[in-house]
């Protein structure tokens, strides 16, 4: 029934004690995995021994302020950590098949068709000097079997006369721009990024990594930039389009309200590490580490608009040099003495809710 | 439970710079919600974990084999321009045989004498010419962009701190100025100022060299504006005023400097190619681009009147780039913003 | 977009408007006057009243400025003092020469900057760009006519491959003429190239680093078709511009690898006239470059609209 391997990275914090709750096959599995950075001041692990692992259908939050690593997480699966950064240790793993040792091109093969990313930065993230439906088709031609040619001369020739009106590609292209509720797409595909609107990228955006159907689509703040009343439009439209294309949404932000209202299960992110996980409801009702709670309490509420907010002291660790064993310790309100001598060991402290920290659970430590 | 404890047990504080263990900047106070943590996890209170302008500047450079090879060759020019008459093994307007080939002897009435570089048309000794020639060059490349910076600075200020249409007005000239290539400009402001002369070189390369400098400081000024607001609005919560004025302004000086930098060897290239085309410097005064322009005749019997003074000007000019270069790299200035033309 | 191009024409006009007015007054600025300058101290005062004449320079101010710029339109831009020819007919024996030369300067530049730009850009810190940057360095830092006169003595004195002296014009042969231009176009272009070039490495990469081009990785699009189709043309804006401004250098070195190589173009017009105080030339020859570096500009400004999307097809929606 464990599905997950139980952690022989006795080191990781991290480790998992029980097992999964999900009883099928996990679609993207993460094992241990640790990203370093090798900057002039030092080695930086921004991701630093994290499992996770997502089920098929389902739409998992992932939390964490900026500096947490979520970023550098969401690339080390999608393989694009490049110099001066390489993944260090551990696995990613799609239906088994490892990301981590596997080379370019097969990454490329895997790219679009069966793992999509979505970025943060609508603005910057399509490129201005190719039509929006052209970026669309030239992943269905990239992923899927439509009978066009994708060598760099056939490339080449799109770019600077267009693709061709009647192909497959192009049709589908259009019929993405209306999957995500583009008005006129088939006029609009013919539109360059500037003409489009902060949303209607990030639509279009959407439209690219949905194009091919994909098993995961990785969502790393795709609403940040993005105004209020739009980011909940785009919200309902990665629902939707979850139901539609029976996708699997791995959710990045710094956003709990997005979260709340999204999401299936969260997972905390603090600092590299997953610190706490658990279901939607249960991490809001009853949140269990410490910096879960203060992250809770700094974040303003609509029906209490007078309560006194609460920040967190300091700021997130940089990562470089020598790391106490807890993390957040140094900012916690509950941390003691022993806090700074043991690893926090993942513990279960309810239904399919774990967390990382010495005080908590039916194991916590006498500090 | 909450631990207030600043300084460690045996009374001790870190406050050295260098890059450091940052658990967790809780800064200034050092006030811990939780128990403190032992010495080793511990934040000294350091507020931004960037370094200092100087020690940016001064590691930057260390670290820039290019820039330093190009520091060390520009401090040689130097030195030989102000040390020529002890440097030069000849005055430069003696004789001796004519076209002389180099690393030979030539001999005269008076004796054997050594000719490193050999002689030119005239006789005169090529070496002892090209380091008087470094006078020339140094003089009038340092006070034409000192005249330019000067009067673009001026421009630039002005235009950028006042706005409106003396900006307006003051930007069409420069944009105007653009219309002319550097020593086409030069070469008619010394048309029309009616004569040669050290003088009119240096104000006809200096003028077509205004432009760069009036855009540039005007921008500088632009984004300092900015800043002022900024600042005056963080001034209310946390920020040290203080610190803003030691960071932001050596930034925003920065590409003046790196822009004074390229600009020099720019000028001993104008003023290279004036002299070659015989409207520089009076025609007794030895420079290197006189010294191309006499060489140019005698290519075939005696290339070394024209190259070895060629290779003084590229010397130069490409230990001033390399420098200039590193310089930029360190302060971080983008290529588009200082102009290399 | 039609804005855009009728804003920048009227601009350039504008501009060359200035231009014209500057150098009609700089002439009249001289110290002492123009017509002593051009005559010389010992000129008789009827010499001096005649040429006076001749030149318009007795009429009103206001005058002269309007005779000037119908003069312009007409395209009749006075008469050399030493020869007593029309300029346009001078310098219609002299522009061929120098834009054969500026032709092969820039498609030297060209043809070497650009791909010596990506390859240093795609192979970063390997030793192709070492060299690709040490040789741009080298470009940037050897005057023009230093260029000239090493490939003189080089391809011409030792080697004999090629002439050194003196141009011929197209009529008698293409290849002689090209043969005869080579040497000179090849000495301006390479300071051009090494501008360039090092535009062409410092744009490639910062357009590698923009987020869409990890977007395009995201996708799967392999490295030679994200570099060729989706980076290229957003790497060349800036280039391109370079590339036009950089026609000053073109210019600049033309004027002086004329005297090098002996090619009586408008470089040598313009030495020539300065030294003989010839101050019709001067005038016309400065009036001519100014209008060249205006109008590249302004092709440049316009070729714009055709690569750049954002300019062709207007704002927001």
């Amino acid at each position: 029934m464990s599905s997950i391997p139980s952690g022989d990275a006795a080191d990781s914090p991290n480790a998992r004690a029980e097992p999964a709750v999900d009883e099928e096959e996990p679609l993207l599995e993460v094992e241990g995995l640790r990203t370093e950075f090798h900057t002039d001041r030092g080695t930086v692990t921004a991701v630093d021994g994290v499992d996770l692992s997502l089920g098929a259908g389902e739409i998992v939050g992932l939390v964490g302020e900026s500096g947490s690593g979520k970023s550098v997480l969401a690339r080390s699966i999608m393989g694009l950590v490049d110099d001066p950064g390489e993944i260090a240790d551990g696995d990613v793993r799609i239906r088994g098949e490892s990301l981590v040792n596997t080379d370019e091109s097969r990454l490329n093969e895997l790219r679009g068709s069966t793992i999509s990313m979505v970025f943060q930065d609508p603005m910057h993230s399509l490129n201005p000097t190719l039509s929006v439906g052209e970026q669309i088709a030239e992943t269905v031609r990239l992923n899927q079997d439509v009978g066009e040619s994708v060598s760099l001369p056939a490339e080449v020739k799109r770019k600077i006369f267009g693709a061709a009106e009647n192909s497959e590609a192009w049709r589908r292209a259009i019929e993405m721009l209306e999957a995500v509720q583009i008005p006129e797409p088939a006029a609009r595909a013919g539109d360059f990024p500037h003409e489009f609107s902060g949303g209607m990228r990030q639509r279009a955006m959407l439209a690219i990594a949905l194009s091919c159907e994909p098993d995961l689509l990785i969502a790393d703040e795709p609403t940040t930039a993005l105004d209020v009343t739009i980011q909940a439009q785009i919200l309902d439209e990665l629902r939707e389009l979850k139901d539609a294309f029976d996708t699997t949404i791995l959710l990045i932000t710094h956003n709990l309200a997005v979260v709340a209202e999204t999401c299936d299960r969260v997972n905390v992110m603090y600092a590299g590490e997953i610190v706490e996980r658990a279901p939607t409801e249960t991490l809001f009702e009853s949140p269990s580490h410490p910096y879960t709670q203060g992250l809770i309490a700094s974040t303003p509420r609509v029906d209490n608009p007078e309560a006194d907010l609460q920040p967190i002291p300091g700021s997130v660790p940089d990562g470089v040099g020598e790391q106490p064993p807890c993390k957040f310790a140094i900012r916690c309100p509950e941390a003691k003495p022993g806090c700074y001598e043991q690893i926090p060991h993942f513990r279960d402290v309810g239904d399919d809710h774990g967390v990382a920290c010495l005080r908590r659970g039916p194991e916590s430590e006498q500090l | 439970m909450s631990g207030a404890n600043p300084t460690a047990p045996d009374g001790s504080t870190d406050n050295s710079e260098k890059a450091h263990n940052n658990p967790s900047s809780i800064a200034g106070g050092e006030v811990y919600p939780g128990a403190a943590p032992p010495e080793r996890f511990r934040d000294d209170g350091h507020i931004a974990p960037r370094r200092t302008f100087r020690e940016r500047l001064v590691v930057g450079l260390r670290n820039d084999r290019k820039a330093l090879a190009g520091a060390v060759v520009v401090v040689g020019f130097v030195f030989t321009a102000l040390l020529a008459p002890i440097i030069a093994p000849y005055d430069p307007n003696t004789t001796f045989t004519v076209m002389q080939d180099p690393a030979t002897s030539s001999t005269t009435g008076d004796g054997e004498f050594f000719h490193l570089l050999g002689t030119d048309s005239y006789g005169h000794d090529v070496l002892s010419r090209i380091i008087y020639g470094a006078q020339v060059s140094l003089l009038v490349a340092a006070a034409t962009v000192l005249f330019a910076f000067t009067i673009g600075t001026a421009i630039g200020v002005v235009a950028g701190y006042y706005g409106g249409w003396v900006d307006t007005v003051l930007m069409r000239y420069v944009d105007f100025q653009w219309a002319f290539p550097t020593l086409i400009l030069a070469a008619g402001i010394i048309a029309f100022a009616g004569g040669l002369g050290v003088w009119n070189v240096i104000i006809a390369i200096g003028v077509a060299f205004i432009d760069d400098f009036a855009r540039l400081v005007r921008g500088e000024v632009l984004s300092l504006r900015e800043e002022e607001y900024v600042m005056s609005a963080r001034a209310i919560g946390m920020s040290d005023t203080r610190i803003m004025a030691k960071e932001i302004l050596p930034n925003a000086v920065a590409p003046i400097i790196v822009q004074v930098t390229l600009m020099i060897p720019l000028a001993i290239l104008a003023e290279a190619g004036l002299s070659f085309l015989g409207l520089g410097v009076t025609p007794t005064t030895p420079t290197w681009g006189l010294m191309l322009s006499e060489g140019r005749q005698f290519l075939s019997q005696a290339w070394w009147i024209s190259v070895f003074p060629g290779f003084a000007i590229m010397i130069t000019v490409l230990a001033f780039n390399m420098f200039g270069d590193g310089l930029r790299d360190v302060f971080d200035v983008k290529e588009g913003e200082v102009s290399d033309r | 977009m039609k804005r855009y191009v009728a804003k920048r024409v009227l601009y350039a006009l504008f501009v060359m408007w200035l231009v014209a007015t500057v150098v009609f007054f700089g002439l009249r600025a001289i110290p002492g006057g123009p017509i002593r300058a051009m005559l010389g101290p010992e000129a008789t005062p009827e010499a001096v009243e005649a040429l006076r004449t001749d030149l318009g320079l007795d009429q009103p101010l206001y005058i002269q400025y309007v005779d000037w710029f119908t003069g312009l339109f007409v395209g009749d831009l006075g008469t050399s003092i030493t020869t007593g020819q029309e300029i346009t007919v001078l310098l219609s024996a002299a522009v061929p020469r120098t834009f054969s030369i500026a032709i092969v300067g820039v498609a030297v530049g060209l043809l070497l900057a650009i791909p010596a730009g990506i390859v240093s850009a795609t192979r970063k810190h390997e030793p192709a760009d070492y060299v690709a940057t040490v040789a741009a360095f080298l470009g940037l830092s050897m005057p023009a006519f230093f260029i000239g006169i090493l490939l003189a003595i080089v391809f011409g004195v030792q080697l004999g491959w090629l002439p050194i002296y003196g141009y011929t014009p197209v009529e008698e042969g293409a290849g002689p003429w090209f043969r005869s231009i080579l040497l000179p176009g090849i000495a301006v272009g390479l300071p051009y190239a090494a501008i360039v070039m090092r535009m062409m490495r410092s744009s490639l990469l910062e357009t590698m680093n923009e987020p869409y081009m990890t977007t395009a990785r995201a996708k799967g699009v392999d490295s030679r078709v994200r570099l060729y189709k989706h980076a290229m043309q957003n790497a060349l804006i800036p280039v391109i511009t370079v590339a036009g401004i950089q026609v000053a250098l073109i210019l600049v070195g033309s004027v002086t690898v004329e005297i090098v190589f002996g090619i009586n173009g408008i470089g040598r017009m313009l030495v020539d006239s300065i030294l003989d105080r010839n101050y019709p030339v001067t005038q016309a020859v400065i009036l001519l470059v100014a209008a060249i570096m205006v109008f590249t500009n302004l092709a440049v400004d316009i070729l714009y609209t055709f690569i750049d999307p954002r300019i062709r097809y207007g704002g927001e929606q």
